[in-house]
């Protein structure tokens, strides 16, 4: 039944562990904790070491599971307990990742008896503890988010970074694109405090693979890196199977219900299987699901089936963690908030329902199976989408393929100018002194500053001069808009962040949470309160919703060759205007919604195709819609390069006649509320990326569209309609008007 | 290729964003604080019309009044030379009588609670004086309390008041009356009543520290004002010319706001200076004394019921408004409203320090 879905199975390697002996002993006290433990350090471990002692920085790049914490806490330890003031700063990117360093960390102070007194600094951290933090903590765990706050408190922790002799980045890899960008500049306004107070920290970084790990440590950090890659840790066999539900062309049933069907499968043949969904929602019904099957059949299977996501108390959290480490739950179903190194062990098998949108989690995902030497099964279970479906029909795109490169940009002026800005309030900016910091934009940014009066050139240096905390006016992230409580009984269930309150909280709707329905009674958009009640339903809901761009302004017209592209100001308007009731996978009803549309302003480009190309497009009896659609997610894919972002920065509308422009029209804009110059500065290389962007779909051997060319990751339209060969002529079109020859 | 003066253009759309983000975030630190009473922020002022608007008027009336003239011809002052740079300085003089708890009642009054001991409580407290103990003194050779009863000791006896404050703070509330008593080991010429305008809430410029020290039945009020924001180091170095081992500090909501502020402003510039010894608060201690009978616990409100309104001032939320409608127009009127400002401020902190010290 199952076998005929299979598209591909490869199977990776086992392999045997390489040990690698120590040319330096290491610290007894440290070599105590090694022994008590059982570890014999394996050659990457030992790399990592050598380098660390060397003076060097390093970005440690091995697969989950490999044992990179270890790599840098062993030698981080022996500098602690030689340098009895020394300090070391490690960043996570989740405070749930910052609590299970922090227990690693205890273990390690505990058995070796090196006195770190190893500390969370972060949003949670009481008032009252901060002090003492402060002022006797040897290793700070904090996140960029507070990071970015504690920095204007430069002088409470004087003694902690004069002695700071390391900064642990982990889970790097999240640190890309806009955020990526932020994080790093973040760093450089660290490092100036740091040389201040007479440091220079050496870096770890830590991450994912990636296709760019040295240049991305030296973007990120502005330092050398030693990469060590070559993972010395065993490996079990692993079977890396694709599984596509869509294998007939058909599919009678939804891949939610195909994953929910294997992951069965997988726990009722002993297998301790972690399921990765693609939303809060989906996770929630495959575990539902699979609980109510299980029920009719092996009723103690289903007590030890459950879902994780973010939303629930961290107290739930920590008993799933813990429940899936001692193997009392046999299979949890979660969103990407188990992709990233959250300790839980390591599993039988792992189901991916759907692709994860990057190959950097696909891999991250497939890695938390694999138990020592066992062996172990990874599945992607491909969607109906054409990017899944591709995957499923050429193996290699994923096996072969080069991961992503992780993109930082340091001159982006909306980015540089914010943490200049913050840099000033922290300590007064001197030039050229500080360009070490901030190589590119420092003297205009300060200029600029000036001129809007938020900074001040004096006798004593750049001064701030604004009125409000610098650090609030500069976001390092997207903004989360207002949240929303969730209330049962007058019980606080979980929090939601406004648009997921629109489209999973509606009147109607059904919440999972912990595996039980509630129904929403009430939307209270004024005072952001959603009332459910608890009841036991057998089916779900799914919203319906209309996305519009609107132009509320165009700032800038740039003829290009004979090609117009516009900047301005554009409104996105999602509108939840239904929703449907569905039992598994059968629709059983639909009700509409009344609700105010979501308004999300931001900065974009636009372009309206000519006439011509769509003369053509219909001539060759080719979809126009599809084409102008296929040429928006090509041009996307070859933004991140020339723009210096993350496809997720980016997102993008194609129409065939919209009412702004009366006429079709691609717009592509930035994710960031107010923009944040990524289409800004696309409009400025225009003609370089139409150009790259005709060549890449041109030269694409595919048929009708792959990932590398006009499949999208994060197409809210399921990657439809698309048509490969109406994108060529819209792009060669494009391309023809934007070179310099069409001048004449 | 780039459009001739295209990068300007783009910078200035960033700038002006960033400008309108700061403001937004300044506006919005200013709403939170609408419930926590301590302060009126612009916003609370923006409802309350007749306030606004009047304020807004008197700014208007100021820059008519100096319109071309520089803050050196309306305001007498002198402008300081120190190595860190220059800065303005307003001196002024108040008749104002302070009254301080005698030093006698003080010392009674700090060894007769035996509840300062850690582990003491009424019970104890009683028993304790049933058999015989007047006062802690009484229990320096007491087998349980006598280390603690001895260290307190000393304090008084040395009269360490920063300690002293400390130790009553951590067995009392920060308002209990007993922590003022310490304040009575200080002649009234030690105290140093401070009290800042600042730009922003914090990890922004300050634009006066005001300072008021007593002599006799005067008050001499000192104000260091920043002409531009680089005159803001040499006030602070001013500032610190006025702190010597035995000033206490006095204030009016100074241990949240005022000294934190000061310390950032000093590491910022890179001025060594400890702003870390004997600080009353008068906040706490007020609060306490006229608990319920003023609306809130601003000290223009505290000020309006303890000694009567004054004639005309702006609103503490209008300053910065005020002093960057001086830096934009260099018309001297706006900052005068501000030195005038923070020097009634100052007179009244002394008033109510002086008052609660009178009982």
């Amino acid at each position: 039944m199952f076998s005929r879905k299979v598209a591909h199975t490869e199977v990776l390697s086992a392999r045997e562990p390489i040990f690698a002996e120590t040319a330096e002993e290491i610290a007894p006290n440290v070599q105590a904790y090694l022994r008590k433990k059982g570890i014999r350090l394996y050659r990457h471990q030992i790399e990592a070491r050598v380098a660390l002692r060397e003076g060097k920085d390093v970005v440690i790049a091995t697969p989950t599971a490999s044992g990179k914490t270890l790599a840098f806490n062993v030698p981080i330890f022996e500098e602690l307990d030689r340098e009895h003031n020394a300090t070391a700063l490690y960043i996570y990117p989740t405070k749930a990742l910052s609590n299970d360093q922090l227990k690693v960390l205890q273990e390690l102070e505990l058995i070796s008896a090196v006195r770190v007194n190893p500390s969370i600094y972060d949003g949670d951290t009481p008032s009252h503890k901060r002090p003492k933090i402060r002022t006797s903590a040897r290793i700070v765990i904090s996140n960029p988010y507070e990071l970015h706050h504690v920095l204007p408190w430069h002088y409470k922790w004087q003694r902690f970074l004069a002695n700071l002799k390391f900064i642990v980045i982990d889970e790097a890899h999240v640190y890309r694109g806009v955020f990526g960008s932020n994080v790093a500049l973040l760093i450089r306004r660290l490092q100036r405090l740091c040389s201040y107070y007479g440091s220079e920290p050496q870096f770890v970084i830590s991450t994912a693979t990636l296709a760019n790990p040295i240049e991305f440590g030296e973007k990120l950090t502005g330092r050398t890196f030693t990469l060590i890659s070559e993972d010395g840790s065993p490996r079990g066999r692993k079977y890396f199977v694709l599984y596509n539900p869509y294998a007939d062309g058909i599919g009678k049933r939804s891949a939610h219900q195909e994953a929910k069907d294997l992951f069965l499968l997988f726990i009722r043949n002993q297998l301790q299987t972690l399921c990765f969904a693609p939303s809060r929602k989906m996770a929630e019904l495959i575990a539902l699901w699979a609980k109510n099957e299980a029920k009719e059949s092996t009723p103690l299977l289903a007590d030890r089936i459950a879902a994780y996501r973010a939303g629930y108390l961290p107290s739930t959290r920590r008993r799933i963690e813990e429940d899936l480490r001692s193997g009392r739950l046999a299979g949890v179903t979660s969103t990407n908030a188990l992709e990233l190194g959250i300790d839980i062990g390591s599993l039988d098998a792992v189901i991916m329902a759907g692709y994860p949108g990057t190959i950097i989690s696909t891999w991250q995902q497939a890695g938390r199976a694999g138990r020592g030497q066992g062996e172990s099964l990874a599945t992607l279970v491909g969607f109906h989408d054409p990017l899944d479906q591709y995957f499923m029909k050429h193996p290699s795109a994923l096996f072969g393929g080069s991961h992503e490169h992780a993109i930082i940009d340091l001159s982006n002026e909306y980015i540089a100018l914010g943490h200049v800005m913050c840099a000033a309030a922290e300590l007064p900016l001197r030039l050229p002194r500080d360009a070490a910091y901030f190589p590119v934009l420092l003297a205009e940014s300060l200029e600029e500053l000036q001129r809007q009066g938020l900074a001040k050139d004096t006798p004593n240096g750049w001064v701030y001069s604004g009125r409000g905390r610098a650090t609030e006016a500069v976001p390092l992230n997207a903004l989360s808009p207002q949240t929303f409580k969730v209330l049962c009984e007058g019980r606080l269930l979980e929090t939601l962040d406004k648009t997921r309150a629109y489209r999973e909280a509606h009147a109607g709707a059904v919440l999972l949470h912990e595996g039980e329905t509630y129904v929403v009674e009430q939307l209270d958009l004024t005072n952001r309160i959603i009332s459910v009640s608890k009841k036991n339903v057998d089916y779900h809901t799914v919203p319906m919703r209309t996305v519009d761009l609107r132009i509320v302004k165009e700032l800038e017209k740039k003829p290009e060759g004979a090609l117009v592209v516009s900047f301005g100001i554009v409104e996105v308007v999602e509108q939840y205007v239904g929703y449907k009731t569905l039992r598994y996978d059968q629709i059983v009803g639909i009700e509409s919604l009344d609700l105010p549309p979501l308004r999300f302003t931001t900065t974009a480009l636009w372009f309206s195709v000519p006439d011509e190309a769509v003369t053509q497009v219909e001539n060759k009896g080719l979809d126009i819609g599809g084409g102008l659609h296929g040429a928006e997610h090509a041009l996307i894919a070859m933004m991140p390069l020339h723009v210096m972002c993350d496809r997720w920065d980016i997102g993008g509308v194609s129409t065939t006649c919209h009412p702004d422009t009366a006429a079709p029209t691609i717009f592509i804009y930035d994710g960031f509320e107010g923009g944040i110059g990524l289409a800004e500065k696309a409009v400025e290389l225009i003609a370089e990326i139409i150009t790259v962007t005709r060549e890449l779909v041109t030269g694409c051997s595919c048929d009708v569209g792959c990932p590398a060319c006009i499949y999208s990751p994060k197409c809210g339209n399921d990657n439809k309609p698309l048509d490969k060969q109406a994108a060529i002529v819209v792009l060669e079109q494009l391309a023809k008007m934007v070179s310099p020859i069409s001048n004449r | 290729m780039l459009i001739e003066g295209h990068d300007n253009q783009k910078l200035s759309r960033v700038g002006a964003r960033i400008k309108s983000r700061v403001n937004q975030a300044s506006d919005a630190a200013d709403a939170e604080r609408v419930g926590s009473s301590q302060f009126t922020p612009a916003l609370f002022y923006a409802k309350d019309h007749d306030d606004y608007a009047q304020a807004l008027a008197l700014k208007r009336a100021l820059i008519e009044k100096h319109d071309g003239k520089a803050l050196e011809e309306v305001t007498p002052g002198t402008e300081l030379v120190t190595e860190r740079g220059t800065c303005y300085r307003v001196d002024t003089e108040e008749r104002v009588r302070i009254h301080t708890i005698p030093q006698k009642r003080a010392e009674e009054s700090l060894l007769a609670d035996f509840k300062l001991l850690h582990g003491v409580r009424e019970t104890t407290e009683r028993a304790l004086k049933e058999r015989g103990y007047r006062n802690i003194a009484d229990l320096v050779e007491h087998d349980r309390f006598g280390a603690q009863a001895l260290s307190f000791l000393k304090l008084v006896e040395t009269r360490d008041t920063g300690e002293l404050i400390e130790w009553v703070g951590r067995r009392f509330p920060r308002s209990d009356p007993l922590a003022l008593h310490a304040s009575g080991f200080h002649t009234p010429d030690q105290l140093l009543f401070v009290d800042l305008e600042t730009l922003g809430l914090f990890s922004s410029p300050i634009i006066i520290i005001g300072v008021a020290e007593a002599v006799d039945e005067t008050l001499t009020v000192r104000q260091y004002v920043s002409r531009n924001v680089g005159e803001e180091p040499a006030a602070l170095a001013a500032l610190l010319s006025h702190v010597n081992s035995s000033t206490a500090l006095v204030t009016f909501n100074g241990r949240a706001f005022d000294v934190p502020f000061l310390e950032q402003r000093l590491a910022y510039y890179q001025i060594h200076g400890n702003l870390q010894r004997a600080h009353f608060d008068m906040l706490h201690f007020a609060r306490r004394r006229w608990r319920g009978l003023t609306p809130d616990f601003r000290l223009a409100s505290l000020e309006k019921y303890v000694l009567g309104a004054r004639q005309s001032d702006i609103p503490s939320a209008l300053v910065p408004e005020f002093y960057e409608t001086y830096l934009r127009t260099q018309n001297a009127g706006p900052l005068l409203a501000v030195i005038d400002h923070n020097r009634q401020d100052l007179i009244a902190l002394a008033h109510i320090f002086s008052k609660i010290c009178e009982g």
